[in-house]
């Protein structure tokens, strides 16, 4: 279970105390990076998500608005959202000049453009998808979470969840295949 | 799982494999993001202690301004020191000069506070800096004197400018080893004696109305003294002592009500913060906590974008 209760630390932490701070960032900050870079395909992005994902949190903790518990799910959910509304504000670019090609060497330049598009069509796919279906998807198969960890931070039923995977791997499918279908 | 959940669950595993790579954070950035997180929680937990100022994410930007100020503040004032040394190269030494001599409340003493601030920026070493910081005491002991001679009445700005000394000494002994501090301490309680012991004449000579002031300064001499002993004696136990002194005397400087003045809601900023989704709770929903709260979202086409 990757949700244990925060109790403790959440308290140390609505104190400001140096310390539980430092272990929060150090225990979840890789992670967010993580799942924003997957996200979003871009290192900048990714620290900014990140930076604001721990910022947003340190002023929900001042406003007494913060988590109680399942503080890694709460973490999430903001980055989460933090995605969610970049997607919503910018216009989808194609693929983008500049982007980072983690090629292998054994392959072919074909490949590797090929490759990268099919990631970035990946990447644009999801942001197609309703936030929580993006979540849930990102969580399964990016960050590898079991079905009750991915309930508790959306707070729903794993019965819930099941059919969100359901749902936003159909709806995928469909949309990877309109890619493919254009792409020929 | 039936059939269809399986064959759907492959395709999600097989589709996802090429985003699955993600090169983790560069450690410098890591580094940078955490002090800026742990700067923010430092400053927020100020804002815990009543009266302490409290930087908000809108302040965020100023207060780098302002840092950055301040880191080009030594480079203004030698800036301005290199301007001075000019002017007293090019014949125009005779202000600066004279300011030296100058008393509070008359119009040179400006540029004499002035120059001596540039003088002490200009001085890197602590040890140096202690000695210059203690020089300087004394010239505020001895403006008192003559201040009190002359019949004129000392005003706080002096007062508090060597009481401002005097922490300086203590804090800048406070960053040397151990035995620099001992050292730095037994020279800063000999001055701090010597100094009481001047106010003391001082007083028989006193007009009535500048009294109080004189021993009130007589009073911080004999801390400084015995903060001093202290130090000599333990100067772990120093340390913290002057610590706590310096937070009590910061601490009552801003009200709560000005901070709560100065609070803006986060949530009017631009960045989003978590919403809830379809009517279903956000993280923690059931478990007595408010779910972060996103006010500022458009409508919501993800939401309705499935093809």
């Amino acid at each position: 279970m990757r949700n244990s209760p925060d109790q403790a630390i959440l308290e140390r932490a609505k104190r400001f105390e140096a310390q539980a701070l430092e272990e929060i960032f150090d225990t979840y900050s890789p992670g967010i990076y993580r799942y924003a870079f997957r996200l979003l395909g871009d290192a900048d992005l990714a620290r900014e998500c990140m930076s604001e994902t721990f910022s947003r949190f340190l002023y929900a903790l001042k406003r007494d608005s913060g988590p109680d518990n399942y503080l890694q799910a709460y973490l999430y959910r903001i980055a989460h959202n933090w995605i969610t509304d970049y997607y919503r504000s910018k216009v989808l670019p194609s693929l983008p000049l500049d982007v980072n090609l983690r090629a292998n060497p054994a392959d072919e330049p074909h490949q590797v453009v090929a490759d990268e598009m099919e990631s970035q069509q990946l990447r644009d796919a999801l942001t197609l998808l309703t936030p929580d279906q993006r979540q849930v998807i990102v969580l399964k198969y990016l960050d590898d979470w079991e079905n009750e960890s991915i309930a508790q931070t959306l707070n729903k039923p794993v019965g819930a969840v099941k059919a969100l995977q359901h749902r936003a791997l159909e709806a995928l499918r469909r949309i990877m295949s309109r890619y493919e279908d254009i792409n020929l | 799982m039936t059939r269809a959940d399986g064959e759907l669950d492959e395709y999600g595993n097989r589709v996802f494999a090429s985003l699955r790579s993600a090169a983790p954070i560069d450690p410098q950035v890591a580094a940078a993001e955490k002090a800026k997180f742990l700067l923010q929680g430092e400053n927020l937990r100020q804002g815990l202690i009543p009266g302490s100022s409290v930087v908000y994410p809108e302040q965020d930007h100023r207060k780098l301004n302002a840092l950055q100020r301040k880191q080009h503040l030594p480079y203004i004032k030698a800036l301005v020191a290199t301007i001075l040394v000019l002017i007293f190269l090019v014949g125009s030494s005779f202000t600066v000069y004279a300011a030296q001599n100058s008393l509070p409340g008359q119009p040179l003493y400006l540029i004499k506070s002035w120059s001596e601030d540039v003088r002490l920026s200009m001085t890197f070493s602590t040890k140096a800096k202690l000695n210059l910081t203690l020089d300087y005491t004394n010239r505020r002991v001895d403006e008192i004197s003559r201040l009190v001679a002359s019949g004129k009445v000392l005003n706080d700005r002096t007062s508090e400018r060597l009481q401002s000394e005097l922490d300086n000494a203590l804090q800048l002994a406070a960053q040397l080893d151990d035995p620099q501090m001992q050292n730095a301490l037994g020279q800063i309680k000999r001055r701090a004696e010597n100094q009481g012991i001047t106010l003391e004449e001082l007083i028989n000579r006193l007009p009535p109305q500048a009294e109080p002031a004189i021993i009130h300064l007589q009073e911080r001499l004999d801390e400084q003294v015995n903060l001093s002993t202290i130090g000599v004696k333990n100067p772990q136990a120093f340390r913290s002592e002057l610590h706590e002194r310096l937070r009590a005397r910061q601490g009552p400087k801003h009200s709560p009500a000005s901070d709560q003045s100065q609070s803006t809601p986060p949530g009017s900023s631009n960045t989003p913060m978590p919403e809830q989704e379809d009517g279903h709770g956000g993280p923690g929903n059931g478990h007595g906590q408010s779910t972060p709260g996103n006010g500022n979202h458009g409508p919501k086409p993800t939401d309705t974008a499935n093809p």
